[in-house]
């Protein structure tokens, strides 16, 4: 069997077990019904660990439509796997066996829809991450956002659930015009879909605003799947609603392939025409924005899901400044915190569940010394809150390590603070709830100014198996900040030579090889990798001493006021935002080109 | 002409995007977003368009320039995944509205904030 008859695989498995599964699983046993899914997301998560091995040496394609060559070019569709999209889709299936093992006895009525969705929305994960040409991101894109969406509002009873999706949908069908609004303006430029046949043609024109704006309106969707600011209204509200298995896929799958998609356009496809002293500047202004703000957000919320749903916004804006620097290192420690992220978020979801299957809340006022018992569950909100913080040997350390090495010899070393900030942050957040719920030290306080969140849906108990995905999960993140750097760095490689994607198509000349070597772990980086543990620590404190504990909290909340004045709920505001955000975004680029 | 077309295509974009966020009625905002999905319609349409040229069809017709058929694929790709999407945010617009006893003002939702 040929390496490029596996590329289809890892889209078609899932879509046709959803199918099947939707069709006939409701004449299924449920532990058959259980079982066959978790077969199935095992083996996407094995299909992708096979093209990993792969693209050890080259990256692997093909196009598909059966059309043949015209002008010595192939016509039809790319698809192709580098060791990114094959790591990107062992992570899929491993996170949504993970999932699934959560949902095991998740919904006693579930009718078989869940787990076909569960399974759609991967497999649109996995096109997204194979899909060679723009228009093929931009469907599976959308597919993902309509499963997203459905998933968000599973429970449609719940008024909440409702304006989550709706939130999520106006945001993400905006986005999808947007687009592919931006993909009309790059094919009537090039008359090319595909990303490395437009870079192709873009390099070998003067490139213009025309480009430029193209380039801006093509992200605008992905970014609104990043959940980078200000795209990033729908995430809060979402994840806040809905059913924790989705939010494991959100935060760790979702908001990583936005990033993803970014890196993966501007390279193979516009960097020729869009040097990238244009274009670094404001991806790094818009990751750096996104990591302070979703961080100061999260430290503002007593929602325990809801903070989890800015800290996403957070680590997204971390991942995108690693992909934003557009060199080999930033990409490879965008890779590592992607994994360490994965776990550490899923991990922190799964304390949620277990909080709302034991005490149908995840308030911080309500839950104040309520999880005493639960010694298991509290062990793991605390090694999640320190791997947030990005506390080595957690996978989020390394990865910050990395992406912070990276910025420092690119000569932004404005980053580094940015980073340690937002991380030490959103640890602090959880940390604080953490030990307000299962130490109950510190005083509960009243909810002035903050709307009391009661009338959550109770979620059911899953007889501990939640805290076995969290362990699974934690193990994920560790794993990423003990693997070493070698892999980090074959799949940054990769990520950012766009040579390799255009050959693994056309064919060519291999370059000679380059060494490849990344500074991992090192004693000198060791301050710098525990500050935002301690400064979460801290931080932390100052909530819950008595006396200081006020202070802190009344400075924190006027210093939140205005951002928390901008995320006022409102559908018509959100698009305002994203409107902005995408002009933003094109004018920064304009403005750097002049 | 096509510098009608592309305007069309743009203003038809701006007014359905001024519709979504100055909305008061989620049903209108959904209709909105619909028009906001039409424009890339009219801008395909007007990227692939040839003047003097037929559709794309070769079985009936004399050989001839044509105007590019990738772009109707496109449009019509486009005009399924917005089938789906309206489908399923007309079916929250009416789960709104049962809660709502008719109601369906989108700032009537706003317990998400802050």
């Amino acid at each position: 069997m040929n390496a490029t008859d596996l590329l289809l695989l890892p889209v078609a498995v899932p879509l046709l077990a959803a199918a099947i599964v939707a069709g006939v699983g409701r004449l299924l046993p449920r532990i058959l019904l259980d079982a066959v899914v978790l077969v199935v997301a095992l083996g996407v998560a094995s299909l992708g660990a096979l093209l990993l091995v792969a693209t050890r040496r080259h990256d692997v394609a093909t196009v598909a439509g059966g059309w043949g060559a015209v002008h010595g070019h192939p016509v039809g569709i790319d698809v192709v796997a580098d060791p990114m999209t094959a790591g990107l889709i062992c992570l899929d299936g491993l996170v949504l066996a993970i999932a699934l093992a959560y949902t095991w006895h998740y919904f006693d009525d579930v009718d078989a829809v869940l787990h076909g969705l569960l399974l759609a929305f991967v497999g649109g994960l996995a096109g997204f991450a194979l899909a060679g040409d723009l228009f093929t991101l931009f469907v599976m894109l959308e597919l993902v956002s309509v499963i997203g969406f459905v998933l968000t509002g599973y429970r449609i009873e719940a008024e909440r659930s409702l304006q989550g999706a709706l939130a999520f949908a106006v945001a993400s069908t905006i986005g999808g015009v947007l687009t592919l609004t931006g993909i009309a303006l790059v094919y009537a430029r090039t008359g090319q879909l595909a990303l490395a046949s437009i870079g192709r043609s873009l390099a070998e024109q003067p490139a213009d605003g025309l480009v430029a704006a193209s380039f801006a309106l093509v992200l605008a969707g992905f970014l609104v799947k990043a959940a980078t600011v200000p795209f990033h209204f729908w995430t809060a509200g979402a994840e806040m609603v809905a059913p924790t298995p989705v939010c494991i896929l959100f935060s760790a799958l979702l908001v990583t392939s936005g990033v993803y998609a970014v890196g993966r356009i501007y390279h193979v496809a516009y960097q020729q025409a869009l040097p990238g002293a244009d274009v670094r500047p404001v991806l790094l202004a818009f990751g750096a924005a996104s990591a302070l703000v979703g961080a100061l957000m999260s430290l503002g919320q007593r929602h325990f899901k809801r903070m989890l749903a800015f800290s996403t916004i957070a680590h997204s804006g971390i991942l995108l400044v690693g992909v934003g620097l557009l060199n080999r290192d930033g990409a490879a420690g965008a890779v590592t915190y992607a994994v360490g992220h994965a776990g550490a978020k899923g991990a922190l979801f799964c304390v949620g569940g277990v909080l709302l299957s034991r005490f149908k809340s995840v308030d911080e006022n309500d839950l104040h010394g309520r999880g005493r018992r639960l010694a298991a569950t509290g062990v793991a909100a605390a090694l999640g809150a320190l791997a947030l913080a990005g506390a080595p040997p957690f996978g989020t350390g390394l990865g910050k390590a990395l992406t912070e090495d990276a910025a420092d010899s690119a000569g932004e070393q404005w980053l580094v603070p940015v980073l340690v900030l937002a991380s030490g942050l959103t640890g602090a957040a959880v940390l604080r709830f953490t030990i307000r719920c299962f130490l109950g030290w510190g005083r509960p306080v009243d909810s002035g100014g903050v709307p009391g969140r009661r009338g959550e849906e109770p979620e059911p108990d899953p007889a501990g198996r939640l805290l076995v995905s969290a362990w699974l999960l934690l193990g994920l993140s560790l794993l990423a900040g003990l693997a070493g750097t070698g892999w980090a760095a074959h799949v940054g490689s990769s990520y950012v030579d766009s040579g390799a994607y255009t050959r693994a198509l056309w064919g060519g000349p291999a370059p000679p090889a380059v060494a490849m070597h990344l500074t991992g772990w090192h004693a000198t980086g060791l301050p710098l990798a525990f500050a935002p543990a301690l400064l979460a620590c801290a931080i932390a404190a100052l909530w819950l001493l008595p006396g200081i504990g006020t202070a802190t909290r009344a400075v924190t909340l006027s210093v939140l006021r205005p951002l928390r004045a901008m995320h006022t709920g409102r559908l018509g505001d959100e698009t305002t935002w994203l409107l902005a955000g995408t002009g933003a975004f094109g004018i920064a680029m304009l403005l750097l080109r002049a | 002409m096509s510098a009608l077309a592309y305007g069309a295509s743009a203003v038809v974009l701006l007014a359905g995007l001024c519709g979504v966020v100055f909305s008061r009625d989620l049903l209108h905002l959904v209709v909105c977003l619909s028009i906001t999905q039409s424009s890339t319609y009219v801008l395909l349409l007007a990227v692939g368009y040839r003047s003097g040229a037929t559709a794309p069809v070769f079985s009936d017709h004399p050989k001839g320039p044509v105007v590019d058929p990738v772009v109707q694929a496109l449009a019509l790709t486009d005009v399924v995944v917005g089938a789906t999407v309206f489908a399923l945010l007309l079916a929250l617009v009416i789960q709104a509205a049962k809660r709502a006893d008719g109601d369906v003002d989108p700032d009537a939702l706003s317990d998400l904030h802050g």
